[in-house]
């Protein structure tokens, strides 16, 4: 277990809470104060599959910046919008393929799996959390739904192929995919910070964006980015954890927090009873 | 419904074992071509595979009912997790909330393949076995994901007539039971992660866990057939989930 302890040491600081009350799965929230600074790390590769991985990543990503305008010392809000909407919308997709796959896998081998459908399946609905959340702030129009579609179908067929093939080297794909979310969502904050972006400067948050990620009365979009490059920092390192284990390890159990949404709570000192984590 | 958050399962029924002694057979009439496709698919398919597995209402060995219900469970828990990730996909392009069915559908799967291994406790299938589930999931994972993509009140329909030739299946099962003709599984205590899944009493049997198993395809009929009928404007009920372990507590503000 000593490998497991070592991946939830490597996570920002955070609690998983689950509203009974809700459909959703049970999600990391934080205190804003210890997502403020998230490293932007990045695993060596290693191996030629890790190679791979990391030059797709980087292939990718430059012909995306490219054609999207992307520049880093200054985009508008609209360009902003435009990249993560659609970006989002294509990390929902790992997350449920690799569970499925799993899911499927475990069904014709008998085998149990050992908690890590659940784990991507979360993560695949944490992504579409972060989808609709930003989709307060914009609405698509049919033409940028259509290329969503297109992206979809293609990176979808793509992930699910090798994903049979190769699982591990889908999951390094992910982890150095989400090394470049955590980047950009670093570029992002520090865009608003330093007042490039006055329109979000002060931008309140959403009510679903409080409720989802507990955040007080008073949260700012800024804190919501927070929260958000903060679960992107937890996948980057889960999928980056999954490759790399030798031999396939359970999932490492982590207290749940039960929250009652009923008398909204607003930090953490309004939670419902702490559950005792089980040592395996 | 309850879900335990020491556990990575998510929420699942428990029940208690007076309230799932009968479970009615229902069937719902077919209305318009497309019920009376998915009607006659799974009663085709089902007559097919009783005639090749020796199925026998009056009597059967326990081997051959171990093999049954351990391949359909394989089966079973490939619709639920191909809805949900179909509409998933669907939800991120089309850029619309979902009203909750994807977490239905997705627990649906987890409970199919909880199914699997509380059986899998009393037969572990070998090599010749396993390739038959796996190439029977190839066919079926196919054509549910294109029938899905094509018609998702098609699958929903077919799931919901699935699930009512299970709830009669299973009902079978427990008569034989009774009557004696199953000394073995009859004897033999639930597993214990069966009576940790279900809530069940200490001294649960194999009996128990079926009645829970069975009482489980008949909410997934339900919820089945309902989700064929839902208009899309509808909002999906949801169920109450209580926390394990937990009694309720009400927290006030000042808390």
């Amino acid at each position: 277990m000593s490998s497991a302890k070592k991946l939830l040491e490597q996570l920002p600081k955070h609690k998983m809470i689950l509203d009974p009350k809700s459909y959703r799965m049970a999600h990391p929230v934080y205190s804003l104060k210890d997502i403020e600074t998230i490293a932007v790390t990045h695993r060596k590769p290693e191996n030629f599959r890790d190679k791979f991985a990391l030059n797709l990543i980087r292939i990718m990503r430059s012909s995306f910046d490219f054609v999207t305008g992307y520049n880093e010392k200054k985009m508008t809000t609209s360009q902003w919008l435009n990249r993560v909407v659609f970006l989002e919308t294509v990390a929902g997709v790992p997350g449920m393929v690799g569970g499925m796959t799993r899911h499927l896998k475990s069904l014709r081998t008998l085998k149990p799996d050992h908690g890590w459908i659940h784990n991507l399946l979360e993560e695949a609905e944490n992504e579409r959390t972060h989808l609709f959340i930003f989709l307060d702030l914009k609405q698509p129009k049919w033409m940028f739904k259509t290329m969503i579609a297109m992206a979809q179908g293609v990176f979808y067929n793509l992930y699910f192929l090798s994903y049979l093939v190769a699982p591990k080297y889908c999951h390094r794909f992910v982890g150095y995919l989400e090394e470049e979310a955590v980047h950009t969502y670093t570029v992002l904050l520090r865009q608003i910070d330093d007042g490039s972006l006055p329109e979000w400067k002060n931008m309140p948050a959403t009510q679903m964006a409080k409720e989802y990620y507990n955040l007080p009365e008073d949260a700012t979009l800024r804190d919501v980015i927070l929260s958000i490059r903060a679960d992107e920092s937890i996948h980057r390192e889960v999928n980056h954890y999954v490759t790399d284990q030798q031999v396939e390890e359970p999932v490492e159990s982590e207290e749940v927090y039960i929250v009652n949404r009923k008398y909204n709570s607003g930090d953490f000192g309004h939670e419902h009873r702490l559950i005792q984590d089980i040592t395996k | 419904m309850v879900i335990d958050p020491k556990r990575h399962l998510m929420a699942h029924p428990i029940y208690q074992l007076g309230d799932i002694q009968d479970i009615k057979q229902t069937h719902r009439q077919t209305d318009g071509i497309r019920d009376k496709m998915a009607l006659y698919s799974v009663r085709g398919i089902r007559r097919v595979f009783d005639m090749l597995t020796g199925y026998n209402q009056d009597r059967m060995s326990e081997r051959l009912w171990l093999n049954r219900v351990i391949f359909l469970e394989t089966i079973a828990g490939v619709p639920g997790m191909c809805g949900g990730m179909t509409i998933h996909l669907k939800s991120l392009r089309s850029l619309k909330p979902d009203r909750g069915m994807i977490h239905y559908l997705l627990e649906e799967a987890e409970n199919e393949r909880t199914h699997l291994f509380l059986f899998m406790n009393f037969k572990k299938p070998n090599s010749l076995f396993k390739l038959l589930i796996a190439m029977t999931q190839g066919v079926f994972w196919n054509f549910y994901f294109l029938c899905y993509l094509m018609s998702p009140k098609f699958c929903h329909r077919l799931v919901g007539y699935l699930e009512e030739e299970a709830v009669y299946t299973y009902t079978i099962l427990l008569k034989q039971i009774d009557q004696g003709f199953l000394p073995e599984l009859e004897k033999s205590d639930a597993p214990k992660i069966a009576k940790e899944y279900y809530d069940l009493p200490e001294d649960a049997k194999f009996r128990d866990m079926v009645l829970a198993i069975r009482a489980d395809e008949s909410i997934h009929r339900e919820f089945n057939h309902y989700f064929a009928e839902l208009r899309p404007e509808e909002e999906i009920e949801e169920l109450d989930i209580t926390v394990m372990g937990q009694e309720t507590k009400n927290i006030t503000q000042t808390d």
